[in-house]
């Protein structure tokens, strides 16, 4: 999974490569305006409602990002979810918030003071914080028959760094659409072997040390000119 | 690129989104039961290694039930299950079903520990083996090589002296 990331990111990173030549004679665009940008994750709303009840996934995301300077956005995110696992044998939920902190970097020089486009490429730090319920598990055994029994339910923290990549385009006058590709890497996974939530949303699955995820934003930006600089 | 290709990629990701929720939950694909394996020695001329010595015709299973590890096997080592819901377990072993009067039985006392697999196979137990007691009809001694049972295939945890 982390091969296919690697692709698609440097994918991302490659392509407006390609359509910078004739872009490098250009002047700098001065960085004129301030823009905070809030996008929902609406791939997980479609995501949600494609879960079986015997495991199921819910999670809610929203970007927050601040244009810098020189193509350089401070970026935080958060949401929250649950997850549930309901088989004979495995039986528990979770749920968890979560929020990360990071920049992007965007790889499109800007053509016009009025062009935010970018296709970019981020560092993230997360953090969850994830409640796990009661687990009831069953163990079948073709001699023995079945035993079964409870977990205790417990608070764990997870923390995990991301690569990620995506573009943004603004469709309609402060309006965006665009994507993301994420590959994490948790921090403390060993807090994980012993009946990790099935889900942890943020991060992936919780079994899992390295995650890949996708998000598909609608974005609305505001913006404000910055104070000229006066000599005194 | 232009927004359009930005656009296509996103129409993409958003069918990548869809196919890969459409997932069921993932097999199990390890083991869920490990087992004991048994090993049958003659005594050593010398130390206390032992030299290998197969079984002309063993049958080995559970007593009181009708599980059969091995049913006339000749061979020196033996794999069988000790229970899920007990801290001990007798095996009987007849070095050959001819001559039933060798049989002996060995009872096997462990510890049991709760192991998480994965969400997908879920909990199954390790154990620890803390004794072991024989009859003596043929067995002359057994002891404890390697005390825990769990996904180590190639542990031998049980040798047995006749």
């Amino acid at each position: 999974m982390l091969r296919y990331f690697i692709s698609i990111l440097l994918m991302a990173v490659t392509l407006p490569a390609f359509a910078q030549d004739d872009e490098d004679s250009r002047p700098a665009v001065k960085d004129s305006a301030h823009q905070i940008r809030i996008g929902f994750d609406v791939s997980k709303v479609v995501y949600n409602q494609l879960q079986s009840d015997k495991q199921k996934r819910i999670a809610y995301e929203v970007e927050l990002d601040y244009y810098w300077k020189k193509d350089v956005y401070w970026v935080l995110d958060a949401g929250l979810g649950n997850a549930s696992l309901d088989y004979t044998d495995l039986s528990y939920k979770s749920d968890n918030v979560f929020f990360k902190a990071g920049i992007n970097k965007s790889l499109l020089p800007r053509l016009k003071t009025s062009d935010w486009d970018m296709a970019f490429i981020g560092l993230r730090y997360g953090v969850g914080l994830i409640n796990r319920g009661d687990a009831n598990y069953t163990i079948t055994d073709s001699t023995w028959g079945t035993s079964s029994g409870t977990i205790p339910g417990s608070s764990l923290t997870a923390h995990w760094m991301e690569i990620t990549g995506g573009v943004r385009v603004e469709v309609v006058k402060q309006f965006f659409i665009g994507w993301n590709v994420r590959g994490k890497f948790m921090l403390n996974p060993k807090q994980f072997k012993e009946l990790p939530p099935y889900y942890i949303a943020g991060y992936g699955k919780g079994e899992k040390s390295t995650a890949f995820d996708f998000n598909v934003y609608v974005s609305y930006a505001m913006r404000w000119a910055k104070k000229k600089k006066t000599d005194k | 690129m232009t927004k359009s290709g930005y656009l296509a990629i996103l129409y993409l990701v958003l069918f990548i989104t869809v196919v890969s929720c459409t997932q069921e939950r993932n097999p199990c694909l390890e083991p869920t039961r490990y087992f004991l394996k048994l090993k049958t020695l003659k005594p050593a001329d010398t130390g206390s290694a032992g030299v290998d010595s197969s079984l002309p015709g063993a049958i080995i299973g559970l007593v009181d039930t009708n599980v059969l590890f091995v049913d006339s096997v000749s061979a020196n080592t033996f794999s069988g299950t000790l229970s899920s819901i007990a801290d001990s377990v007798r095996w009987f072993i007849w070095p050959e079903k001819s001559n039933p009067a060798n049989g002996d039985t060995i009872t096997l006392y462990y510890e049991r520990k709760l192991n998480f697999l994965s969400t997908a196979c879920g909990y199954n137990y390790v154990y620890a083996l803390t004794n072991i007691a024989t009859t003596n009809n043929s067995i002359d001694s057994a002891r404890i090589e390697t005390a825990e049972v769990n996904s180590k295939t190639d542990a031998l945890h049980v040798k047995v002296f006749y």
